[in-house]
This record gives C-alpha cells, structure tokens and sequence, in this order.
C-alpha cells in the first residue's frame, strides 16, 4: 500500500518535472494559426530560446496554469495572496513579490530541484566510489609503484597545473612532458624496488579534512564569488562538499569484504582489481549505497534551498522552491509564499526518505 | 605511559592545525578570487567612494589601500612562474592594469619590459600636468601588443628612456614558458595572515572601518546563549522522551509523538522557522516580530527562534537516544536485573541511562557544526544580531576580513567541540581504547 503511495508521488514528482512546460505555460500547448496546427509548448520544451508564438491565433488547448516561470503578472498584481477578488481564478496560488505566479514557479522549481539533487548525488557517487573503493581494496600497501611512476605522477600533475593555471599550451612542454612520460614508462617494468601508497591513509585524511570544514559558511562564502550560476556549477559545489560522506560509507561497507577469503581467492586466480570491484564488490555495497544515495539527494536538494533561500545560489530570475520562500525573509506575513514551496520541499524530503526505507528494507529481505 | 597514547596526544595539535590549514585555505582561496575586485570599488568609508573623477588619484588610491591590505606581497612562500613572467608581477595592483599586462604576457612580450614601461609611464604621469597625466595612464590598461605599440608611437615628444622601451616593446618576441622557481621568504600574504590570526590582530571590516575582533565579540554571546540554549533545551527533553518512546513503543501517544517529530525532523529548519514568523507573530499570534534595525533586543526576541531549533533537532536527538536505550534495554544485564525484581524506575536511572548517554556525548559534538549553521538560517531570519547573520551581512557586503574571521573560528570552535566530546567519552568510558576510536 505504502510502496504504491511512493510511486503515486514519484510520478506525480516527475510528472511536474518532465512537463512542467505543458502544465504551466503563457503559450498555448496547440493553437491554430493560417490553418495550420502549432504546439507552442513544444518548441520550449525541447530549446531554451524565445520563442515567438503570433498574436492572432485560434487556441485548440491550453494549459493548466496559464503563465511561464519567469511571466510577470500584466496586471502588476504584487503579493497577492491566494482566493482574493483579484486573482481569483488566474493566479490560484498567488503571486510573489515580483508579480510571477507562484502555481507556475512551483511546477518549474520541481525541475530544479530534482536536476541538482540528482546531479549532486552521481557526482558526490563518483568521487566518493573512486576514493571510497580504492581506499578500501588497495589498503595502505597493496597498491605499488616503482619510484619512476611516483615522479611520472608527480611530474606530469605539476605540469597540469601549471599549464592550467597560466592558460598556456605551449608546444614545448608537452613535448617535455611527452618524453618524460616515455622515458618514465620505459624504465618502469626493470625496476624492481617498488614505494606503495598509502591511499586508504591519504583517503581517511580527506574526509577528516573535509569534515572540520563548515561546509554551509563556506558554500555561502564560495557562492558569493561566482557570478555566472547555473544548475550545473551549483551541483558541482555541492557535490564537492558531500563526496566525502559517500567516501567514508563506501570505505566501510567494502572492507568488510575485502579481506575475505572469498576476494583473496579471486586475486589468487589472477583476476585484475577492476574486475573484483565491479563483478564482485560493488553488488554487495548497493543496497547500503542506494540508501545513502537517496539521502543524498534530499540533503542537496535541501541544502540548495537554504542557499537560495538565504540569497545566494541561482539567480533571482530562477524560480526555485528556496527562491520562492525567500521572498518570505522581507514579506513576513506572506504565508502563501511559505506555505506552497515549503508543503512541496516536505513532500519531496519525506518521500525521499521513505524510499531510502523502503530500500533499507529490501536490502534486509534480500541479504537473509 | 603508554607509548601508543604519547603518540595519539602528539598528533593532536597536529590534527588541528592541518584541519585549520585546510579551512584557511579554502577561506583564502575564495578571498582571493574576490579581494581584486573589491578594492577596485575601494570601500574606505561607508559608502564607496565614486571611481574615474579623477584617473590619476584614483590609482594612488587603489595602490595605496593595496599596499596598505597587503595585496601587494605575492600569495605563498614561492611561486613558478614562465621565465617570461616578472618576478614581481604581484606588485601590479590596479585589476584592470594587471589583467592587461596578464594578457600581454600571455601575448609573449617579456615581463621586464612590461615592468619598465609601467615605471616609466607613472614616472612620467607623476610630472605631467592632470590631462596629460590621464592619457599616459590609459596606455597602461590596453592589452594587447599592436594597440599598444601604435598608441606608443602616437606619444608626442616622448622621452629617451620611453623611445628605448618602445623600441624593445615592439620587437617581436618568442616567449620562454620554462617554468622558474622564485623565493618571497616569509614577506607573503599567507604568512602575514595566519601571524595576524594567531596574534588576534584580526584588521579591519572593510565596510565600516570598525575592527573585526569588535564585531565578533559583539556578536558571539547572542550565538552562544542561542546555541547553548538550545542545545540544554534539547538534552534536557529529547531524553525523557526518547526513553519513553523505547520503553513504551507501542502505546498509541507514542506512535504519534514518534511519527510527529520525524515530520518536524524531514521539515528543513528554515521552512520551519518562516512558517512560525508567518504564522505565530504578533498580529495573529503571541510572539514579537523579528527585531527591526531600529527596535532593541529584547529576551521575548529569543523565545519563537529557540522553539524552531528545538522543534526541528528534537525528532533526531529523541529517535537516536530511542535506538541506543532500545538497544541496550535487550541485554542480558538488564533482563537480569528485572527479573531480580528491582524497580524498572531504578534499572533504568542506574543502569541503563549511564551507559546509552555516552554515545550522545559523541553524538552532540558531531552535531556542533550542523547546529551552528543552523543558527545561521535562524539568526538572519529572526534579526539576530550574532555570528550568523554577521556572516551573512558580510557576505553580502564582499566584507572579506571579516568572513575569513568567522569561517576559521567556527571551523576551530566545531573541531574544538568534536574532540572534546571524544576526550570526555574517553574519560567517562575507560572501555573504550585508543585502538577503537
């Protein structure tokens, strides 16, 4: 009954992010012009850019909320709560204070969110399973480099930065650092005296590092210095500030089984390190991977309605959930505005966490 | 002692001042994106000072507030640079003359030549009359090497020393990228500020000139009664009621106690908080609006934000005492002891409690951070005037010294917090060992 529940809002949530142009929209979704059939909906929905629906048209469908994210009420209607005389069957929910309609904003904002909590979380996924897992396979020890490939690292790393920080690709230097490859790579099978890196150490510090930080202060700092925001560099720092959380949960799911009989075994038979992790290792940690995973989300989501909500993160012209409710910091008794945003943030948390329960529970089953 | 735990208290400070060594580097790393800018807008009094009435002026005063914040001394220890580069390139402060001479650099013209002509040109600028003056600085700002080689060429009557760098200026160049090692010694910008953040010489705000140690010492108590508070609050009922809820899970008032703070727990902090200014203040409800900029605060102002934070941490504190007492009511010792016939009372006070607090110890020093950043949503949503909404002004306002500030502290107050939890386990529980940790 619950699981049921779970997918009705799932798709009730997907519904609003797919779509959101064909529910809430200023042009109509088909309209008729010179005897022709249009659908103006469409042509937003698959490009970004302006487009120009005519005037004189015949409307055939229109759609539910009849304004777009960024549609500025034409009659300047300001902070308008819902159900009075004024917007009494335009503007179902209200408008904000900068008279956009607060129904379409909602339906647009479950786009957002859902793109940066995903974004957030696979990015946060790969970091943390990169490290996570390397730390837990290879240990302090097991992963050994002839002393040629630690200078190679070094090397070419210090190149990389170089090059990168001075925006310069001078023929030279990779020239310099080609031959310095080659000549690293040809010395590498003879030597025999082989430094092992600590990376489970170096992993472990990492994440310790990366928990002193407060991370909310200094996303807001961060945030405050980039001008250009979009969906994409905000989950990027966001996912930079909780990779470490995925990190240290994969690290301790998979050592538990990488010192069993079962993977020493494996390694015996000559099978490579990438091929354990993949076929043998990374089934075993999905359940609690997944989990956390769903957490995950919700912790991005929410973290980038607190960003917004306090100011920062994407721009004022986004209609975020966080945006929306901030409006509410300087219009105290605009409930409307804290209320909408706010029952859909909660639905959206609530169901992410049960997911992540409902998982957990799959994950008992099917371990017994 | 123990040779093992001589090491683990060694590492400590250790520890400490790697993890404080991030934080600031993170801190710096943004700092630096932004402190260009922010001096070209140049805030030396409330207001910025209006920019281009007089170009001239307004480049000594750029240098001049530079040299005074430092941002003349170039960033570490030591850099490596292209060979083509100046050694002091650092010491090119207006933005816009820095980026052109980036961009001419990148161009391939070497950097002393940059270097001299820039000497040479505010030399000349220095001895000219003001119109004249303006024209020789623009050339400082062009960035690209034919427009500067013709604009070069039109300077009427120009000097020896100027021909002799317009003639090397405009020859043509292949730029050596070889990277070279340059030592600044201890005279750098990393070094001045961790000297002056451990000797408590934390400057000046740059919006309003007063010293950052005033503002944060202003600012701290209303953080820390907020905070303290808040967290005595928590402790002092999320304990009762956690046991009840392990105790009685399947009383019906549990079950919705339960599932009601879960709600309240799902509920993100600021939602919560703006449904409660929407909601409960004045007008419809009892409590005072948010403090104005003009009103006082008063100790009424404490009572609607402590309600928020102890509403929304209470599910997560109870729910995790519920699960460590469950989980230590089903041991043997306890079933024992019940069925001794001592009173459930005293089997809980006597024996259960002590050993299911001593995970919350742990627990609230890991909760520090989450818990000050929560006072940071609450004390900008409510008007508290403590460190988070301090922060949060400074922010807005590019006020630099004073955010770097605040980040290390409460990154070292939360580190403090974390480690004291750890040595307070330690002592109270000799159970645990060093090993476990």
């Amino acid at each position: 009954m619950k699981k049921y529940f779970l997918y009705c809002i799932a798709t009730f949530l997907l519904t609003l992010a797919v779509g959101a142009e064909f529910i809430a929209n200023d042009d109509p979704i088909l309209y008729e012009y010179e005897d022709e059939w249009h659908c103006g909906a469409c042509d937003e929905w698959f490009s970004s850019f302006e487009h120009q629906t005519p005037k004189e048209i015949r409307e055939i469908l229109k759609p539910l909320v009849p304004f777009g994210p960024g549609t500025l009420s034409s009659m300047g209607l300001y902070l308008q709560p819902p159900l009075t005389e004024e917007v009494k069957g335009t503007h179902w929910l209200g408008t904000d204070s900068q008279s956009r309609d607060v129904l379409a904003g909602l339906v647009y904002g479950t786009r957002y969110a859902l793109l940066i909590g995903a974004i957030s979380a696979f990015f946060a996924f790969g970091v943390g399973f990169l490290l996570g897992a390397s730390a837990a396979y290879y240990g302090n020890k097991r992963l050994k480099l002839p002393p040629a490939a630690w200078m190679t690292g070094i090397l070419l790393l210090t190149l990389l930065i170089y090059i990168y920080v001075f925006s310069l690709l001078p023929f030279s230097l990779i020239l310099v650092g080609g031959a310095l490859t080659l000549l690293m790579l040809h010395y590498w099978p003879s030597s025999r005296r082989q430094w092992a890196l600590p990376i489970d150490q170096w992993v472990s510090k990492g994440i310790e590092l990366f928990d002193s930080l407060p991370a909310l202060f200094v996303l807001l700092a961060w945030s405050a210095t980039i001008d250009n925001w979009n969906i994409w560099n905000l989950s990027l720092l966001i996912a930079f500030f909780r990779w470490p959380t995925f990190a240290r949960l994969i690290r301790a799911e998979m050592s538990r089984w990488t010192h069993s009989p079962w993977v020493h075994s494996l390694r015996d038979l000559n099978m490579s390190d990438f091929w354990i992790i993949r076929t043998q290792l990374f089934n075993l940690i999905l359940v609690p991977i997944s989990v956390h995973a769903a957490f995950s989300i919700a912790g991005a989501v929410s973290i980038e309605a607190t960003l917004s909500f306090l100011g920062f993160g994407l721009g004022a012209e986004v209609q975020s959930w966080g945006r929306l409710l901030s409006d509410a910091r300087q219009f105290f008794h605009a409930w409307w505005l804290v209320v909408f945003p706010g029952l859909l943030l909660v639905l959206f948390l609530w169901w992410t966490n049960q997911c992540a329960q409902q998982l957990q529970k799959i994950g008992e089953k099917t371990t017994r | 002692m123990n040779l093992r735990a001589l090491n683990k208290w060694l590492s400590v400070p250790g520890s400490l001042l790697l993890s404080l060594l991030f934080i600031a580097w993170v801190a710096f790393f943004i700092q630096n994106r932004n402190s260009q800018l922010a001096d070209e807008a140049d805030f030396s009094g409330v207001t910025a000072l209006p920019m281009h009435q007089n170009p001239w002026e307004d480049r000594q005063r750029i240098i001049r507030n530079g040299k005074k914040k430092d941002l003349d001394l170039p960033l570490f220890y030591f850099s490596l640079r292209p060979r083509s580069y100046p050694a002091e390139y650092h010491k090119i402060l207006p933005l816009r003359e820095r980026v052109a001479a980036r961009s001419l650099l990148e161009e391939g013209v070497p950097g002393d030549h940059i270097l001299s002509l820039r000497n040479e040109v505010s030399r000349i600028a220095a001895s000219v009359p003001q119109k004249k003056a303006n024209r020789y600085l623009k050339i400082l700002e062009i960035d690209n090497r034919v427009d500067l080689c013709s604009e070069l060429k039109e300077v009427e009557s120009p000097p020896t020393t100027l021909q002799s760098i317009t003639a090397d200026l405009c020859r043509e160049h292949t730029a050596s990228y070889w990277p070279t090692f340059y030592w600044h010694g201890s005279n750098n910008r990393w070094h001045h500020q961790w000297i002056s953040f451990f000797t408590g010489q934390w400057g000046h705000s740059r919006v309003d000139g007063q010293s950052v140690n005033k503002k944060i010492s202003a600012a701290l108590p209303y953080t820390l009664i907020i905070n303290g508070a808040s967290l005595f609050l928590l402790f002092f009922t999320a304990i009762p009621m956690g046991s009840w809820w392990a105790l009685r899970p399947n009383a019906l008032a549990v079950k919705i106690s339960r599932q009601l703070a879960y709600l309240f727990y799902v509920a993100p902090l600021f939602w919560l908080a703006a449904l409660a200014i929407a909601f409960l203040t004045q007008p419809q409800g009892i409590f005072p609006l948010p403090a104005g900029a003009g009103s006082d605060f008063e100790i009424m102002h404490f009572a609607l934000p402590l309600l928020c934070i102890w509403i929304s941490g209470f599910g997560y504190l109870a729910r995790l005492f519920e699960d460590t007492l469950r989980a230590e009511w089903n041991k043997p010792y306890i079933k024992f002891s019940r069925h001794r016939g001592l009173k459930t009372k005293k089997v809980l006070l006597h024996y259960a409690m002590p050993n299911a607090l001593l995970p919350m110890i742990t627990l609230i020093g890991a909760a520090l951070p989450a818990l000050i950043s929560g006072s940071l949503v609450i004390e900008v949503l409510f008007n508290i005037p403590g460190m988070g909404r301090l922060i949060w002004w400074s922010l807005n306002a590019q006020d630099w010294p004073v955010v770097i500030i605040t980040i290390l502290l409460i990154g070292l107050f939360a580190w403090l917090g974390r480690w004291g939890a750890d040595q307070l386990s330690l002592y109270l529980d000799p159970r645990i060992q060093w090993s476990e940790k």
